[in-house]
């Protein structure tokens, strides 16, 4: 009899150890994982508006990509385009969607018209927006422009964001 | 010999209730603390991959102002969720809280680029938050801050 006491008591205390055992296991492969996902941070690009003008009804500005991180042309469709000018006196601050109140009408490298990688091509919406090339965007506002200063702010999808003022 | 035997019959007993008491302790404390882990691991990892970004805010009329709120991390927000966001809104240095829907301040949301039509707002979607305020709008400078239902929080600075 008793030796089924202490087989029962060995027994009831290898599932506690099992039990503890894998609890502890749990606990350790959880905090790797979340060590693992809190050390990936996301990677922003890094646009950088190098200029800007007002020209018949549209604002041009061509902005340069910089950093390492290319903009897939096919995601600019979650970017946000602020424009904010004057109009018959009053201060107008509208939001453009691309292809319709904004797109980009020429790419260039380094001063260059063309691309060297990943191409571009704006009627298939395909292409990257590679570091070292530079988009001329053209931005046609919504009602006339009065003249005077005038910004634009853009947001990339990856939350990237870049702006400048502009006078004349 | 009997008595013996009925000893150790006793003891028998004993130590298996003995062991199976403590068996069956250990065994729920550790299924209630493997539960509490998944919780706190799960809550820890929504929080770690959700982030949002204020990128512009305006004023849009004479008592209504415009915020744009971009979904920058890597889960979606369900509409449900940005329903429980917490918004602070006013002057700089003294913001306070806006209700959702308030009455006669609050504010409202709306997707602006869902681009898959799924009513979430999936990573590099934007919110267009309107904030309604019982006031004419003057002239200074603004505060906002917004702050998820898990915690995550952003703040933008912006005159009018």
């Amino acid at each position: 009899m008793s030796g089924f006491g202490g087989v029962f008591a060995a027994v009831m205390i290898s599932i506690i150890f099992a039990s503890v055992v894998t609890v502890m296991t749990n606990i350790s492969a959880s905090s790797a994982l979340l060590s693992h996902s809190a050390m990936q941070p996301i990677e922003r690009s890094e646009p950088h508006i190098e200029g800007g003008e007002f020209s018949g009804d549209a604002f041009f500005v061509n902005i340069t990509m910089l950093g390492s991180k290319p903009v897939r042309i096919s995601d600019l469709r979650y970017a946000d385009l602020f424009v904010v000018y004057t109009h018959e006196g009053g201060r107008i601050s509208e939001r453009l969607v691309y292809g319709e109140g904004w797109t980009i009408s020429s790419v260039m490298t380094g001063g260059v018209a063309g691309e060297a990688v990943n191409p571009i091509n704006l009627e298939a919406g395909t292409g990257l927006w590679d570091p070292g090339e530079t988009v001329c965007i053209a931005i046609t506002p919504t009602v006339p422009f009065s003249g005077g200063v005038w910004a634009v702010l853009l947001a990339l999808p990856d939350g990237s964001v870049c702006s400048r003022s502009f006078g004349g | 010999m009997a008595s013996s035997v009925m000893t150790e019959g006793i003891l028998t007993i004993a130590v298996v209730i003995a062991a199976t008491a403590a068996a069956g302790m250990f065994i729920q404390s550790n299924l209630v603390l493997t539960s509490s882990q998944a919780y706190a691991f799960q809550d820890t990892r929504d929080a770690i991959s959700t982030s949002i970004r204020i990128v512009f805010a305006t004023n849009s009329s004479e008592d209504e102002f415009k915020i744009w709120v971009k979904n920058v991390g890597r889960n979606e927000i369900y509409p449900g969720s940005i329903q429980r966001f917490d918004l602070f809104f006013g002057r700089k240095g003294a913001a306070t809280y806006i209700p959702f829907n308030g009455t006669a301040t609050g504010w409202a949301f709306l997707m602006v680029n869902d681009v898959d039509l799924d009513g979430n707002l999936d990573p590099g979607e934007t919110l267009e938050i309107t904030i309604s305020v019982p006031y004419a709008i003057s002239a200074g400078d603004y505060q906002v801050k917004v702050s998820t239902h898990n915690g995550v929080a952003d703040t933008f600075y912006f005159s009018v």
